[in-house]
């Protein structure tokens, strides 16, 4: 809708407001009410970035009691506490906050990963059954959880069978979140593929990715451990957040049960770097117990 | 639970005036949350043995009698029911002007076989502040609170303030003055330390060995001792405060944040006694309950909020006992077959504001080790390093290269030991792997270490992927 076309809704109102009677007030709605002998006071909105994290850690209370106990509390949780309110409502720094991580959470989701960022690490791509972009890819979570024909014959084409380590990369659904630490993680599980004397498989990335897709991977693959980065679920402003599924020889038919996950991988949970090194180290452990899931861990009790 | 682990840590405090021991039981409990990396936790610190309070033997004025002091330890073994094998850890403390005294070596070598393999020995004002200050709950009590509190402990012979923030120490102080600067008993005095005349000499007050002073006199020592105690509460100094002072003054101050006192003095200024004879005042042989009660009359400290804390007099020995074990993050790089390892110095290479590449990263480690006179042919050292920023992959592989173009100047079985804040230990342990071939590697995180410290690393828990560790410091001052 084009400003024209608003202004010549917003006068149609205004003008059908005048024929009932009803005259909209020549000072706004926006302004404070002036107190008797003062001039109105002019409405100025100069509010800095709210997202920034200075921003999101100071606090929005007026005379807090305790302001260092305030910031400290604040500093516990990424919930939105200490930010105060005006009357009854939230002030405009909370829901501009809020708009813009409400965006920052669906740009995350509807986004597609950059193949610019495939491309470095020579990631070929396949789909799942998914055909209808990802408003389909919301509503059909089963279709997400199975490879394309067209997929299936290109994987079996390109990829090493039965190596140690088969590791993909899949949208899942956040798109920043692979974006965010694909760059960190892969070379730290490469490398360690090599210090861990372990085959790694040809890597690849699959759209419109579900974690159930791992059996039809490993049916067509046959890893002894499949690593599957996903993007997580975003939360409210954080859509960084990455996991990496790993299961030991997945096949039809297995469920969650069968797998082990880290989750909240990102700079400011399991950083990473960090996340590939203890991937790797689980793998190894899954290889060593020839299991992975609830079977594993039955094991070392 | 799962994965519950008990271990036994001993506290021994050996004061300048008074001797405590606690033993305590540490429970180590894997906390495994769905999709989160395993980690251990120390759930539990219960006390199961605390010993009277004694009087720290001594031969004369300056030499403490290691014999009879190992004779008592050893006496509270038995009462307690714990033979020295079964410690897994614990710290010893000689507190305040004891551990300058000449004969430290000595009582620790006649308290070897009790304190058991990883018990270790802590000294140097910093620490002690800390350790009181945790014992006490002062340091629990300002993470419960999200606040600052100020702990001050006042012994015999020395007095330490520490400042938790959220849990944490913001800084920490110490001075050399206690209940015991002046010793009087039968009305009688009978000892004046050095640090006792300074006060002395500042109040105006004139009086010596085999004097009768008034109650009165008493009094104006004991008020100016509350003096030097803002000073140390609060970070700033006066003439006198300047002589008494074995540390900088605290650099962060607790003015207007609440306080805890600890330590002897500590116990009567929260349960005060009638004062008023020299007789009441000496009941222990000192001037010790007096200026318990100067600080409680002190008009500056009644716009503060003082706090009471869980412990008073054995703040420091629990602090000892069931404070001293910390836990490296639960994803590192170990080479477990040289674990345990024991008195490891510190050194922290000076990379700040330098690029992270291998070159400088390895020239800066080498000039930290120059600093310390060691013999590279038998000296075990950690390297130690905060990064200010998160790393990303090329970053990684600079510090790790760093690490191992600085180890070839090492002999090659020697172990290469590297200790880092922020969580990076397995990643960084599997880059240097990688390029170092066959010589030993330990990389361990979350843990900060400052240059001067010691560390003892235990052997690991957890499946080979924590381990536990104490810091010490020997550094003595002046």
């Amino acid at each position: 809708m084009d400003d024209q076309h608003l202004e010549e809704i917003v006068n149609a109102v205004l003008k059908e407001l005048a024929a009932m009677g009803i005259a909209p007030s020549s000072r706004t709605a926006r302004s404070a009410p002036a107190r008797p002998g003062e001039s109105p006071p002019e409405v100025v909105i100069d509010l800095g970035d709210p997202a920034t994290p200075a921003a999101r850690g100071s606090p929005g209370v007026n005379h807090p009691a305790d302001s260092d106990g305030l910031t400290a509390l604040m500093e516990t949780t990424p919930a939105r506490i200490g930010v105060g309110r005006s009357g009854p409502r939230l002030r405009t720094r909370s829901l501009l906050l809020f708009q813009s991580d409400l965006a920052v959470t669906q740009d995350a989701l509807m986004r597609d990963v950059d193949i610019k960022l495939l491309d470095e690490f020579n990631l070929f791509r396949v789909q799942t059954r998914i055909t209808g972009g990802k408003q389909e890819y919301l509503l059909r979570p089963d279709l997400g959880r199975q490879l394309s024909n067209e997929a299936r014959r290109v994987v079996a084409e390109r990829c090493v069978k039965a190596p140690n380590i088969q590791l993909c990369v899949g949208d899942g659904l956040s798109a920043a979140a692979i974006e965010a630490n694909l760059r960190k993680i892969f070379p730290v599980i490469e490398a360690g593929c090599k210090t861990g004397g372990l085959s790694l498989g040809t890597p690849f990335f699959i759209q419109y990715c579900r974690v159930g897709v791992m059996n039809d991977i490993g049916d067509l693959l046959h890893p002894d451990v499949l690593i599957l980065l996903i993007g997580e679920r975003p939360g409210l402003g954080r859509a960084d957040s990455m996991s990496a599924y790993m299961a030991y020889r997945p096949k039809s038919g297995d469920t969650d049960a069968e797998r082990d996950v880290i989750c909240n991988i990102y700079d400011g949970g399991t950083n990473p770097l960090e996340a590939g090194a203890y991937t790797l180290q689980l793998a190894q452990k899954m290889i060593r117990s020839q299991a992975s899931g609830v079977k594993l861990k039955l094991m070392e009790k | 639970m799962d994965g519950a682990r008990q271990m036994v840590s001993v506290g021994i405090d050996i004061g300048t005036t008074t001797t405590q021991i606690i033993f305590s039981e540490l429970t180590l409990v894997t906390v495994a949350r769905a999709g989160q990396i395993p980690r251990l936790d120390i759930t539990e610190r219960r006390v199961l043995h605390e010993s009277e309070i004694v009087f720290t033997p001594l031969l004369d004025a300056e030499t403490i009698d290691a014999q009879r002091l190992a004779e008592f330890l050893r006496q509270e073994y038995q009462r307690a029911g714990i033979a020295p094998q079964q410690i897994e850890t614990g710290a010893v403390i000689i507190t305040g002007e004891t551990a300058r005294k000449k004969n430290a070596d000595q009582i620790l070598k006649a308290i070897a076989d009790l304190a058991g393999d990883f018990v270790v020995t802590v000294a140097g004002p910093n620490v002690e502040g800390m350790i009181a200050g945790r014992g006490s709950g002062a340091s629990s009590y300002s993470r419960q609170h999200f606040t600052t509190v100020t702990n001050i402990d006042i012994g015999g012979g020395s007095a330490n303030s520490a400042v938790f923030r959220q849990g944490k120490l913001a800084a920490s102080a110490a001075m050399n003055y206690g209940g015991r600067v002046i010793e009087i008993s039968d009305g009688m005095v009978r000892a004046i330390t050095r640090a006792g005349q300074w006060i002395m000499d500042s109040a105006g007050v004139y009086f010596a060995v085999g004097d009768r002073p008034t109650l009165a006199d008493l009094h104006r020592v004991t008020d100016a001792m509350t003096e030097v105690t803002l000073h140390l509460i609060e970070g700033s100094t006066s003439p006198l405060a300047a002589k008494l002072y074995q540390t900088p003054p605290s650099p962060v101050s607790g003015r207007g944040k609440p306080v805890m006192f600890s330590g002897g003095i500590g116990y009567y200024f929260y349960d005060p006694i009638p004062l008023s004879t020299v007789a009441d005042v000496s009941r222990h042989g000192d001037i010790g309950p007096l200026l318990a009660e100067s600080l409680r009359d002190c008009p500056a400290l009644h716009g503060y909020t003082i706090l009471r804390p869980a412990e008073t007099q054995r703040a420091t020995v629990l602090g000892a006992s069931s404070q001293t074990l910390i836990l490296s993050g639960s994803t590192i790089w170990a080479d477990q077959s040289i674990l345990p390892l024991k008195n490891v110095p510190v050194i922290r290479p000076d990379l700040n504001e330098k690029p992270l590449n291998a070159d400088t990263i390895a020239a800066a480690i080498g000039e930290a080790l120059r600093r310390w006179d060691l013999n590279l042919d038998s000296d075990f050292f950690a390297v130690s390093h905060e990064f200010s920023h998160s790393l990303d992959y090329p970053q990684l592989v600079q510090i790790a290269q760093g690490l191992v173009n600085f180890s070839r100047s090492l002999p090659a079985s020697r172990p290469l030991i590297a200790i880092i804040k922020q969580d990076y230990a397995q990643a960084l342990g599997q880059t240097v792997k990688g390029l170092v071939g066959s010589r030993p590697l330990l990389v361990i995180d979350q843990v900060g270490l400052e240059e001067g410290d010691y560390i003892d690393i235990g052997a690991p828990l957890m499946d080979g992927r924590v381990v536990p560790l104490v810091v010490k410091t020997l550094i003595f001052y002046h």
